[in-house]
Formats: C-alpha cells, structure tokens, sequence
C-alpha cells in the first residue's frame, strides 16, 4: 500500500495544486457535504490519493467566494446537519477549462520527457 | 453511540479554543461536526468500538487547528488590507477598475456578433409582419402567419442560448443543456405571442388563442423553474469588486424592499391600465400602459439604484 502512495514530494504538491479542480469534479454530478468528498478523492484513486480533510475546509470556503460553489445545510434531524456544496455554473466552466488546461500540460510534458507513448492519447 | 459523542465535541472544542466565535467560525465547527459524526457512524458500522472510532476519525481529519487559523487568519489579512487602504480617490479607483477589467477582457467571438446580427434581423423582420398583420396593413395566410410567428420564436430562442453560452468578461458560459432550455423557454414565450397576435386579427378562431396559452404557461413554468435554480455564473474578479464597492441595494435592504413594493405595484397598475385600455379604447392600444410602466420603472431605478450623491 505504502509503495503506491505518491513517494516524491513533488508528485503531491503537484496533486495539490489541483485540489480545487478536484473537488469541483467530485460535485459534478450531486451534491456533497465535506466528508462525502473527502471520501468520493480517497475512493477514487483506490486510497492512493488522499486530501486531508482539515486542509479541504479552506478549499471550501475559497471555493465558495469564488462563487465556483453554493453551500445550504441539509435537513438531517441526526448527528448534526451536515453542510452541502452545489456546483455552479461558473463552477462547472471552470471545472472544463481546467481540465482542458491540465490535458494540454500533460500533452507537453509527455512529449518532452518523450513517454508520450505510455500515456493515454487524447 | 453516546459514549463516543463527547470525545468528537472535545476535540472540536479543543480544534477551536480561543478562537472567537464569529458565525463563521460558528458554521465551520458545525460543519466540520456533522463531518466527524459520519466518519464516526462509518466506523462503528464497520465494526469499530466507539471509543476506537471517535479516535480515528479525530486522527484522520488532519490538523484541524492549523485549518481553522488559516480560514479565520485569512479572513482577517483580507480585511485589514481593504482597511489598510483607506478609500482610494476616485480618480485611483477607476483606474484600479480598469485595469482589472483590461486584465479580465473576453473579446466577443466575431462570429457570435453575425449570428446574432443576423437572427435578430430575423426577429425583428417577424415582429414587423405580425404587427403589419395586425393592423390590417397586409394579409397573411395562416400558414405563413404560424411560419412568421415559428420564425420569430425560433430566432429568439437562437439569440438567447446562443449569447448564454458565450464566456464574457464578467461571467462564465453557461452549460449547454442548460442555454438551450432558457432558448426554448424564451422561444415558447414569443411563439405565444405571436400566436396571440394572431389571435387578435381574428379573435373568431379559437385554435390559436388555445395553443398560445399552452405555449405560454410551458414558457412561464420553463423559465420560474430555470430562475428559481439558476447558480452563479459571474466570475471571481467582479465579484470581489461587488463585494469592495457594493450598490446601494446591497448596502440598504429597506431601500431595495421598498423598491420592490413600488416596482410591484406598478406593474400591477400597468396590467389594470392593460386591461381597461384594451377593453375601453381598444386592444391595438393596449402596449401604451406598458410603455408607461418602464419609463417609470427607468425613473425608479434612476432614483433609487442611483443615489443623487454617489457621483460626489
């Protein structure tokens, strides 16, 4: 378990740089509160990945001034309410062009570490 | 269940102890709570003892003081650097604006403008028609009247997905299911329009009075719904110049209340004034409380929006 986790500090500052993106995938398709996305990265990557989740309540709040997300409180009468975030539009516009960006960076370094024939073509 | 609870509170107060508790602070110790309790429920059904799992989850979240100072640390820098300011003259400001409107400028897609240039050509060609139509000018068919009215809607309907979708430089494109249902409700709206028209050149036929009203409530309940859920689209720059220079409704809720309640009764009176017009002086006369009710709309906002000292 522990040889798959990203051993060079480079890799996870560079996942980390990606959070936001990352968070925004997750509420593409429903709404989450915090622990469900934590959990929706961790799942995701089969545990290899994992964003602390004290780290993601900044995440979270700056995602919101951006006006990327909404949050209300759900209506659970148990075990406290928990926060939900919703995707918004510009959330959504923003998630693409990342994402756009992120295959065009990895199309150039591919090339320039010439392993473009290992990664995924686009 | 009750066993492991305080420890999770413990170590949220602890997480928290000294910070003051502002209602934000307050909203990120609840959030953070519920967070904890559902990592906690996981375990426990998982086979954890509860104990076990109020520790775990407390270990797995992370170091939640450090978060806690870097939200609320953060807040506070933000806000002592627009004190730290002072006001800037407005001569400073505006050019602070500009720049930061330079910095974000999204030139519009050439050949957005011709497709729009050209459907709005389209519409206003069908408007003319229908309205030449009803005033007796021309004679139409009903076939081409329905092709007119179909034209215009189709028109409109491409204008208003078309310009949603289009990423300006105060806000986002919108996603494309979402722009070609505010086309069609918008579409559907003036397609009822039209039909009304036709209508009123013959108010003998039923037909297309009856497919205007079902046009006409798909276009309200299409567009109330696309209202009611619609999410932000404005982009993070000019929000956070919205939120340094707010308009005078955002800074004054009685004085945007009270805009509301005269701009509802206008329009009220406008809709009266609609009905009495048309019924007394005739329906070909009708749009003139309309006309009425925006200027004073125009007047209101001019007053209102616009305080008579905010150019000092």
């Amino acid at each position: 378990m522990s040889e798959n986790l990203p051993s060079d500090p480079f890799s996870a500052d560079l996942l980390r740089g990606h959070t936001d993106t990352i968070v925004l995938g997750t509420l593409r398709r429903a709404d989450r509160y915090g622990y469900e996305i934590h959990k929706a990265i961790r799942d995701a990557t089969g545990g290899q990945y994992e964003i602390k989740e004290a780290t993601l309540y900044a995440t979270f709040r700056r995602l919101e001034r951006d006006g990327l997300v909404e949050s209300y409180w759900g209506d659970e009468t148990q075990g406290g309410r928990r926060k939900y975030y919703r995707i918004t539009d510009a959330g959504r516009a923003v998630y693409r062009r990342n994402v756009a960006d992120w295959r065009t960076t990895q199309r150039i370094i591919n090339t320039l570490l010439d392993h473009d024939h290992e990664g995924p073509r686009p | 269940m009750t066993s492991e609870t305080p420890n999770v509170h413990r170590a949220l107060d602890v997480a928290f102890d000294g910070v003051a508790l502002t209602p934000e602070v307050q909203d990120l110790k609840e959030e953070i709570r519920a967070n904890l309790l559902a990592r906690v429920e996981e375990l426990q059904a998982a086979g954890m003892a509860p104990d076990d799992a109020a520790r775990a989850a407390i270990d797995e979240i992370g170091d939640l003081r450090a978060a806690v100072d870097e939200i609320t640390e953060g807040r506070a820098t933000r806000g002592a650097a627009a004190d730290a300011g002072g006001a800037p003259s407005p001569a400073e400001a505006w050019a602070a604006h500009e720049r930061l409107v330079a910095l974000h400028r999204v030139r519009p897609n050439p050949a957005f403008v011709v497709r729009t240039v050209l459907l709005a050509a389209v519409l206003v060609g069908a408007v003319v028609a229908l309205a030449l139509l009803v005033a007796g000018v021309i004679d139409l068919p009903d076939g081409a009247a329905v092709a007119v009215a179909a034209a215009g809607a189709l028109a409109t309907g491409g204008v208003v997905a078309d310009a949603l979708r289009q990423e300006t430089s105060s806000h986002y494109p919108m996603p494309a299911g979402r722009a070609l249902a505010w086309g069609a409700s918008a579409a559907a709206g003036v397609a009822a329009l039209g039909l009304g028209a036709l209508f009123a050149v013959d108010t003998g036929r039923a037909w297309p009075l009856a497919v205007g009203a079902v046009l006409a409530v798909a276009a309200t309940a299409g567009l109330v719904t696309l209202g009611v859920t619609q999410t932000n689209r404005t982009k993070a720059w000019v929000r956070e110049v919205a939120a340094v220079a707010p308009d005078r409704f955002s800074q004054d809720p009685v004085a945007a209340a009270r805009f509301g309640l005269y701009s509802g009764a206008l329009w009220l009176a406008a809709l009266a004034a609609v009905v009495v017009v048309g019924v007394t002086v005739g329906w070909v006369w009708a749009w003139v409380p309309v006309l009425a009710a925006l200027l004073v709309e125009m007047v209101l906002v001019a007053r209102m929006l616009f305080r008579a000292d905010a150019g000092r």
